[in-house]
């Protein structure tokens, strides 16, 4: 069934209503109009219409489950394709959002270094920071050691 | 037999069944790609105050970069779900 994918709809649909029609029009001439020129064939013709009669039913159900599927295909498509646009569109909030955030933060910050250097005297006047509290912050800010990726 | 052969393999290939249909993986927003900073140090000849007193807000700073981060990381995963889930 596969295969049918890569034919267009319209031969598909034409081939399986050619076969079924013509295995209704042969039945018929074979089963009920049996007269004249097709009295000598008529087990031909009664054979050769059941023949298409069951091949074209048997096309036609399995041409509408492959219009069933494409149908279900395209739907699925059509959703996953509005899903796409809403993912992006959502990363784009999202990207604002961070974006707003990490800006206000620096904002904060540059406004805090002002401060500091408006103060630095203060800050400064009473304190001399030891050696040993530079090592303790540079290590609280190195994080633990032998960490795992 | 070859024949045969050819037949069957071209029957069983009814039964395959095509899902030309792909969701693709969703993209995640560039920011959030970016890693986190390693916190800034001090210089070990600090003796200044103020240095303490800049790096340590700048490590606040980096660390409220992350957590905007780690959010974003959070909606996107519960707005990508819910998005994923609506195409069932």
């Amino acid at each position: 069934m596969w295969m049918l994918a890569f034919i267009p709809d319209s031969i598909i649909h034409g081939f399986v209503n050619s076969v079924f029609y013509a295995g209704i029009i042969a039945s018929l001439l074979g089963f009920v109009f049996n007269f004249g020129f097709l009295r000598p064939y008529r087990l031909l013709v009664q054979v050769l219409g059941i023949m298409l009669l069951v091949a074209g039913v048997y096309f036609k159900g399995g041409y509408e489950v492959e219009m069933q599927w494409r149908a279900r295909a395209a739907e699925l498509q059509a959703k996953i394709d509005a899903a796409t646009v809403k993912s992006q569109e959502t990363n784009t909030v999202i990207q604002t959002k961070v974006v707003t955030k990490i800006k206000r933060v620096k904002e904060v910050q540059v406004k805090l270094q002002k401060e500091i250097v408006e103060k630095e005297k203060i800050i400064n006047g009473e304190c001399v920071v030891p050696k040993e509290a530079v090592e303790i912050l540079n290590k609280a800010a190195e994080g633990p050691q032998g960490e795992t990726k | 037999m070859r024949y045969l052969i050819l037949v069957l393999v071209l029957l069983l290939t009814g039964c395959s069944t095509l899902v030309p249909v792909k969701a693709p993986f969703p993209d995640a927003p560039s920011e959030l790609a970016i890693d986190c900073p390693q916190l800034k140090q001090l210089p070990p000849d600090t003796s200044k105050l103020t240095d303490v007193v800049v790096s340590v807000t700048e490590n606040y700073s980096t660390y409220y970069e992350c957590q905007a981060k780690h959010e974003a990381w959070g909606i996107w995963y519960k707005e990508q779900r819910r998005i994923y889930e609506e195409v069932k």
